[in-house]
């Protein structure tokens, strides 16, 4: 794979959340802790205990009560989706119907402009990603014609081509059958080696999280209060 | 051979469909045959009325889509956002115009737009004078157009609003973290999948627009404002009975509703191959962001709210002290009582009526929903009433059934018969969407568990067709209410239903009570859409959630 | 908090339960609306306008006066205005399926397309025929009822605040400070409106043409009946209105009274004088089944054209009685004297030629309302 300097619009840096609050319905999420650059980290907790709160926020498509994110030295708590450099692997995929498999992964590009990169050049890149998951004849295909597994590996692909700074995974595997998952998560580690970000995997399988995860974070429930922290 | 039980309900639809629209069509074109002259067709009179037939429908149509699609996606974007009880209050004020009886809308905006007008006494109380622009607008093409749009512009939005609301909201987020602005999302995510919905709204406005006549009639400052619809009218109800001639009206107004109505079927099957590509079938994903400020959403609904209700605001003015104390008088209560009650039988009927057949062709779709060709051909001919008038179809009937049908008779069944032709489509497009979504693992789970067929179809079907078979029922019932059309065509003297009480008490001299009864009419017609579109609304969530 | 979930069986039992009951109700209360009065056959049957057998009309009042004196049944059935009446009988006669056997209330135009289907009286005259004006008398078979002067009815209220004299001649109307103050009906679906059509084409001759053609400019708007465009006058959306002299009697007995200078709302007559329209019945051409009913159908023409029912044609039908030796009210006899009315063309061909020209100048060229679209 090319990791080629100008697809590169920011640089590997490390998440901070530092006393992070949000009031969720009936309870308080409190999230404190650390990743670094390459760190795989896995959270997991029963449903509608915040995990997906935690992504939007981090992903920047909420906003918190208080509390600060930075990535890096760089305070992102209110800078918009946009502009904030972070990937989202969301459980339904949420590939985009009008687009082809193609324009689905180099959205992110055009999105975003690739500093003189031509057309050319970024559909060429993609190319080579949908080479290494095997989905290189699929280009051209609509994205409803894919199956489960297919579908998540171009949402792997479209979250992961442009080069994010962080990567989250909101339970990416919950509704593929278990050799389907094996494959996913040894591909997801093999991706996320070519662009080793900070990465947190939510899931509520163990086994995802063996598979993928180099770390772990901890939800625990104290009255009202959801604490997330590092697991010691 | 063993019938299957589809072929036979096919086969049913099919009959309802000739006996209604088939024959009485078949007898006008027979008819037409008959005018014996090319030259007929092409009478400078008639070429005219249909230029300005045609130029009126494109003008209301293109400035209701240009005002309703951008109102559409913002209330379906905040819809989106705050779900529930804004959504159903948003797109019920949205469907009441479509109840609103025409008589009675051309009615207000000469009360609104004329000399002795709202807008005009206005400007006299503020500048003492009124702006020769404003005093020509009423009785002219643009007071035409205007209404128009205040009556299209909801269902424009109405539409638009719904197409937008199904765009999944964690399409929306995933392109936001990939670095879409607004206008990259609308472009590549929400207009794919509104834009269809935006052409079917289109070129429903067009065809209605194409057929209008109350209020082409009212506000049109007679010839040469005037349309088809209203030239047909005029040959068919007075003096020497110019059957020839309304025919010919009948013809180009086909010609010109039919375009229209081409491109309805063309993106209703657009959308279904949409749907069928994309694998997305409705409302999945992420629910409304929580978390987010609620006092901001909450303003962004009331507002949307607000926006939707605006285009009600003229049909109120109707509702004056005086108008409420003439309705109130025991003796015209007592005189509308039967007119009163033959209405709402006449509704009931028409209601329930096309509510049946359209559950019909629905379930007959269903079943041929894997014979492409059978189905596309079924879907044609189901929604051909669309680009129909009533008038015309009406004076199908006339011809078609002369040998059977006293049209000065009056005949209840008539009403009823034609009205239930005109507004099936209606429901077949409430229900048709319902029948694509059926829960067939949860009706296999219900059966393994014991459950009858007629159980299961009670505990997991009914609850998703509840809500759009009781709007399906509601929008009938509250348009028959005010329709006047067929009700005019086949009255007599035992049948006079309230619509036509107006027009009876005007030429006696009681033009209050007229107004009193346009008053009450529209209150009926909206107020039934209204009540039955808002308690409907909690089965297409459940539709919703269900996708 | 969560809601306690009701028995599954109960709740499905409830609603199939109302939802039958309610399918069944809801047409059983509109029952009545559509009760049978189970009558027998009548005696009689008349075709009449609307309004005839309205409440408040003329018919309700004088039917059953008639019944009584003939000990019979007479039944009139509402069929729209005087065009749907020949209408009526056309399809009858085209369904071979004739049900009535008089006809009442078409005019003069109406009379001589609908000749095919009526029947000529012969050698029979009704009773009191030679008490009727022969101004008012159309030919044979037409019995005259009542008659109604056609003219413009003015708001003077308006016309005060304007500062403008109304028009006193036909040609008046295209002055340019009656632009967008006049209300006309539509020639083709309304008898007062043909009847202004034919009063100028009989009164210009071939000036009528470019007559319309100015006149397109000067109407507010053209209604399809006259009850619309009344409407609308009584709004106040222009101060003119195409009707008859008989509503300013209508309104002086309703409150618009005192001296003729100061009240509202005034018939004017024009130099060129005033078209009028006659109202007449006659006889459906084989609709009479034995010689019991002819006797019927003729003594209700004769009776129509009674003190009994002419006395009550001014306040009910606000028309003019036929027989002149009837006393009308005060207020009728306060309208303006007519000094020329205008024989206006009824020859079928005639009016469909001048309908034609209309809808050619109308219909082409430049638009109402001068200009305005």
């Amino acid at each position: 794979m090319r990791d080629h300097e100008s697809f590169q619009r920011f640089p590997k840096s490390s998440l901070k959340v530092a006393a992070l609050r949000k009031r969720i319905e009936d309870f308080t999420l409190d999230a404190d802790f650390e990743l670094a650059v390459g760190e795989r980290a896995a959270l997991v907790g029963r449903s509608g205990s915040g995990k997906t709160s935690l992504l939007r926020i981090l992903a920047g498509l909420e906003a918190p009560d208080s509390g600060t994110v930075h990535l890096g030295n760089e305070n992102i708590t209110f800078l918009s989706p946009q502009r904030r450099g972070v990937g989202i692997i969301f459980q339904e995929q949420a590939l985009f119907p009008a687009l082809n498999v193609l324009e689905n992964v180099t959205f992110g590009f055009r999105m975003r402009g690739t500093q003189g990169i031509g057309r050319d050049e970024y559909e060429a890149e993609a190319m080579l990603w949908l080479e290494r998951v095997g989905m290189k004849k699929f280009a051209r295909s609509a994205v409803g014609n894919l199956s489960g597994g297919e579908r998540q590996r171009i949402a792997f692909i479209r979250a992961l081509i442009w080069k994010p700074r962080l990567m989250l995974l909101d339970e990416p595997f919950s509704a593929l059958d278990r050799e389907l998952r094996t494959n996913l998560c040894n591909e997801l580690v093999e991706l996320h080696r070519l662009w080793p970000v900070p990465m947190l995997l939510v899931t509520h399988d163990e086994l995802d999280v063996a598979a993928v995860a180099t770390s772990r974070l901890h939800l625990c429930v104290a009255g009202d209060v959801h604490l997330i922290r590092r697991a010691s | 051979m063993k019938l299957r039980p589809g072929w036979l309900l096919v086969g049913i639809a099919a009959s309802f469909w000739f006996f209604l629209v088939a024959y009485p069509l078949a007898a006008l074109a027979l008819r037409m045959g008959s005018i014996g002259s090319v030259a007929a067709y092409f009478d400078p009179e008639i070429l005219g009325i249909a230029a300005m037939t045609l130029e009126q429908a494109v003008w209301s149509t293109v400035i209701s889509c240009l005002i309703g699609l951008p109102l559409g996606l913002w209330i379906g974007a905040v819809t989106s956002r705050e779900g529930g009880r804004v959504a159903r209050l948003s797109f019920t004020l949205l469907s009441l115009p479509y109840g609103v009886p025409t008589v009675v809308a051309a009615t207000v905006w000469v009360s609104l737009l004329g000399r002795s007008g709202v807008i005009q006494q206005l400007f006299i109380s503020l500048l003492g004078f009124s702006p020769e622009w404003i005093r020509s607008f009423a009785y002219s093409l643009k007071a035409v157009v205007l209404a128009h749009v205040f009556y299209n512009v909801p269902w424009v939005a109405l539409l638009v609003a719904q197409a937008r609301m199904s765009v999944p909201p964690v399409q929306l987020a995933a392109a936001e973290t990939l670095g879409a602005g607004l206008c990259s999302r609308t472009r590549f995510i929400i207009w794919p999948q509104v834009k269809w919905a935006f052409a079917s709204a289109a070129a429903q406005v067009m065809a209605l627009c194409v057929m209008s006549f109350a209020l082409v009639l009212i506000l049109g400052g007679g010839p040469p404002v005037q349309t088809l619809e209203t030239a047909l009218y005029a040959r068919i109800r007075y003096g020497a009975l110019d059957v020839s001639g309304a025919v010919v009206c009948a013809f180009w107004e086909l010609i010109i509703a039919m375009l229209p109505w081409l491109l309805i079927l063309l993106a209703q099957s657009r959308q279904a191959n949409y749907s069928l590509k994309t694998g997305q079938t409705g409302h999945a994903g992420l629910s409304p962001e929580p978390g987010r400020e609620l006092g901001q959403w909450r303003i962004s609904g009331v507002l949307g709210a607000i926006t939707a209700f605006f285009f009600l605001i003229p049909y109120f003015t109707i509702f004056g002290i005086d108008t409420l104390k003439t309705l109130f008088n025991f003796e015209v209560l007592l005189q509308i009582s039967r007119p009163l009650q033959l209405s709402m039988l006449i509704a009931v009927l028409t209601s329930l009526g096309a509510v049946l057949l359209g559950l019909l062709c629905v379930v007959a779709a269903g079943f041929l929903r894997f014979r492409p060709l059978f189905s596309t051909m079924f879907s044609v001919l189901a929604a051909l009433p669309s680009g129909l008038s009533i008038l015309v179809l009406g004076l199908g009937f006339w011809v078609g059934y002369a040998r059977w049908l006293d049209p000065f008779a009056g005949s209840l069944a008539a009403m009823v018969f034609l009205q239930i032709a005109v507004f099936y489509p209606v429901a077949f497009r409430i229900l048709w969407p319902v029948m694509e979504r059926r829960p067939l693992d949860l009706l296999d789970a219900a059966y393994t568990m014991g459950a009858s067929r007629l159980r299961a179809f009670w505990s997991v079907e009914w609850p998703l067709w509840r809500g759009p078979v009781a709007s399906a029922i509601g929008i009938v019932a509250g348009a028959s209410l005010g329709e006047v059309a067929a009700v005019s065509l086949f009255y007599s003297e035992r049948l006079v239903p309230l619509p036509l009480v107006i027009s009876r008490w005007m030429s006696q001299y009681q033009f209050a009570e007229a107004e009193a009864v346009s008053a009450l009419l529209l209150l009926l017609s909206t107020g039934i859409i209204g009540v039955v579109s808002y308690w409907g609304q909690g089965g297409s969530s459940v539709v919703r959630a269900r996708s | 908090m969560i809601a306690r979930p009701r028995s599954a069986a109960a709740a499905f039992t409830a609603e199939f339960v109302l939802s039958c009951v309610a399918l069944f109700l809801i047409p059983l209360f509109a029952i009545p609306a559509l009760a049978a009065s189970g009558e027998s056959e009548p005696d009689l049957t008349i075709y009449t306008y609307d309004t005839f057998a309205a409440k408040g009309g003329l018919g309700p009042e004088v039917l059953p006066l008639f019944e009584k004196k003939c000990a019979c049944r007479v039944r009139a059935v509402a069929a729209g205005d005087a065009g749907q009446l020949l209408t009526r009988i056309q399809l009858d006669a085209e369904r071979r399926d004739i049900r009535a056997q008089l006809v009442l209330g078409i005019d003069q135009q109406i009379w001589s397309r609908a000749k095919p289907w009526l029947e000529p009286w012969g050698k029979w005259v009704p009773r009191g025929y030679a008490a009727i004006p022969e101004k008012l008398r159309v030919e044979n078979g037409f019995l005259p009822i009542d008659y109604g002067v056609m003219t413009l009815m003015a708001d003077m209220k308006q016309f005060r605040e304007m500062q403008v004299e109304p028009p006193r001649s036909l040609r008046d109307l295209i002055n340019p400070a009656f632009k967008r103050n006049i209300l006309l009906q539509d020639p083709r679906t309304s008898a007062p409106g043909l009847g202004f059509l034919l009063f100028a084409k009989a009164v210009l001759g071939k000036d009528s043409v470019e007559f319309w053609k100015s006149l397109r400019k000067q109407w507010l708007t053209l209604t399809p009946g006259w009850d619309g465009a009344y409407a609308l006058f009584l709004k106040g959306e222009a101060p003119l209105v195409w009707s008859y002299t008989t509503s300013q009697a209508y309104h002086e007995e309703h409150g618009d009274s005192g001296d003729i200078k100061g009240r509202r709302y005034r018939a004017l007559l024009f130099r060129e004088g005033q078209p009028y329209q006659i109202e007449g019945a006659a006889i459906v051409r084989n609709s009479i089944r034995s010689e019991r009913q002819r006797v019927i159908a003729r003594s209700f023409l004769e009776f129509l054209i009674s003190r009994e029912v002419q006395t009550r044609v001014p306040l009910k039908n606000w028309m003019l009685p036929v027989l002149s030796s009837v006393t009308i009210p005060e207020s009728f006899k306060r309208l303006p004297e007519v000094k020329k009315l205008v024989q206006t063309p009824v020859d079928p061909v005639e009016i469909k030629e001048v309908l034609s020209e209309w809808g050619r100048v109308i219909s082409t060229g430049q638009w109402s309302t001068g200009g305005t679209r």
